[in-house]
C-alpha cells in the first residue's frame, strides 16, 4: 500500500486548469462603463521589450483586445484550454493612459476609447475603438500616422504584471 | 551579409593591413608612409578606421539579419492577437533600410515583427528611443521620443535619400 502511495505520488494532473467562472459571461450585460484607473490587461512576448521599453510594434490598430480589470484578473489573459499561451507575460496599462484624441495631419481629430465587447468565454474582453470626431458612432481608419502616435502613446505607459518567459 | 555592405568593407581591409600589424618593423615603414605622403596616409588612417568600427559591428548587423530571416517563418497569429507575419515587401525594405545603417555604423538595438503586420527597427539609448517600422502596406514609418514625451512621428519616403535623413534625424535625436 505504502508502494502505491509512492507511486501515486510520481504522477501529476495532466488536465489543464479549469477556466474561472469570471471569465464566463453567464448572460451578463455589455458594462461600458470605466474608470480612469482601471487597469486594462494584455499578452505580450518578451520580444517586445527592447531595454526597458515596450515597443509600439507590440500594439496593433485598429481595435487592440484587452481584457478590464472590472470583470478579471491579469492571469486571466493567458489562460486557455490547451495551454498555448504558456510563457506569454499580460502587461496593463491605464483607461486613462489611451490617448482621448489625436489630430491627423490634416487637421482632423480622432477619438480613442474602450469599448466592452465581452466574449461568451471571456466576459472580461474589451477593445480599444476609434471613432473621428465629425463622424460618431462609426469606426474610424484614420491615417498610419496617427496608428503609429496612438500605438507608441500606449506602449510609453505599459507596465508588466505577469513576466514573459517567451 | 548585405552585397553592399560587402563592397563597402572588402576595399578598405587590404591597404592598412600591408603595413599593420607587421610588428616593430612596421612602425619605421608607417613612418616613412606618412612623411611621404601625409593625404594619403590619413585616407588610409580613416579606412583603417572605419574598417574597425565594420569589424566590431558586423556580429550586430549579421545577428539582425538572420532576425529578419527567420521572420519568414512565422505563422500568422503569431502574437496571439491575428497578427500578420512581416511580408517580403517589408522585409526587404527592412533589409535596405539595415544596409544603409551598417553604412553609416549605426546599429540597431532590435529588430522585431509588428503587430500591426511589418518589420521594426528599434533604437534605445539612454531613455531615449526611436524606431523605423516597415509596415506590409509599404508603408515606412519613423517615431522618436523621450520617456513619456509627446512622440514624433513621420512618413519615410522608400527612397535612399529620405531613409538616410530619417537615420540621421534618429542619430541627431540621440545626440541632444
Amino acid at each position: 500500500m505504502r508502494l502505491f502511495a509512492t507511486r501515486l505520488k510520481e504522477f501529476v494532473p495532466t488536465s489543464p486548469p479549469k477556466r474561472p467562472n469570471r471569465m464566463l459571461r453567464n448572460g451578463r450585460v455589455e458594462d461600458q462603463v470605466f474608470g480612469d484607473a482601471e487597469n486594462l490587461y494584455r499578452r505580450y512576448s518578451k520580444e517586445h521589450w527592447v531595454g526597458d521599453t515596450f515597443v509600439s510594434a507590440g500594439f496593433k490598430f485598429p481595435r487592440p483586445s484587452v481584457n478590464r480589470e472590472k470583470y478579471s484578473q491579469p492571469e486571466d489573459v493567458v489562460y486557455s484550454d490547451d495551454g498555448k499561451f504558456t510563457g506569454w507575460g499580460v502587461l496593463e496599462f491605464r483607461v486613462e493612459n489611451i490617448p482621448q484624441r489625436l489630430v491627423d495631419g490634416a487637421g482632423r481629430p480622432y477619438l480613442f476609447f474602450p469599448w466592452h465587447t465581452p466574449e461568451e468565454d471571456n466576459y472580461a474582453h474589451s477593445e480599444i475603438w476609434c471613432e473621428s470626431e465629425s463622424q460618431r458612432g462609426q469606426h474610424a481608419d484614420p491615417s498610419s500616422q496617427t496608428k503609429k502616435r496612438f500605438r507608441t502613446i500606449l506602449s510609453q505607459h505599459v507596465r508588466v504584471r505577469i513576466a514573459a518567459t517567451m | 551579409m548585405p552585397v553592399v555592405a560587402e563592397s563597402l568593407i572588402t576595399p578598405q581591409i587590404n591597404a592598412p593591413h600591408e603595413w599593420l600589424g607587421f610588428g616593430s618593423s612596421a612602425v619605421t615603414e608607417r613612418e616613412q608612409f606618412e612623411r611621404q605622403d601625409p593625404f594619403v596616409f590619413d585616407l588610409y588612417q580613416a579606412y583603417y578606421s572605419r574598417y574597425l568600427k565594420e569589424l566590431y559591428l558586423r556580429p550586430t548587423f549579421d545577428k539582425a539579419e538572420q532576425k529578419l530571416n527567420d521572420m519568414a517563418s512565422l505563422a500568422p497569429n503569431w502574437d496571439s492577437y491575428g497578427a500578420q507575419p512581416p511580408n517580403p515587401e517589408a522585409r526587404v525594405r527592412a533589409r535596405e533600410i539595415l544596409i544603409v545603417l551598417q553604412g553609416l555604423s549605426l546599429p540597431p538595438s532590435a529588430i522585431v515583427p509588428s503587430s500591426e503586420g511589418g518589420v521594426a527597427i528599434c533604437f534605445l539609448e539612454s531613455g531615449r528611443y526611436a524606431d523605423i517600422e516597415c509596415l506590409n502596406t509599404g508603408e515606412i514609418l519613423a517615431v522618436t521620443y523621450k520617456g513619456k514625451d509627446e512622440p514624433y512621428v513621420w512618413d519615410v519616403d522608400r527612397e535612399d535619400a529620405a531613409v538616410r535623413n530619417a537615420i540621421e534625424r534618429i542619430r541627431a535625436h540621440f545626440a541632444a
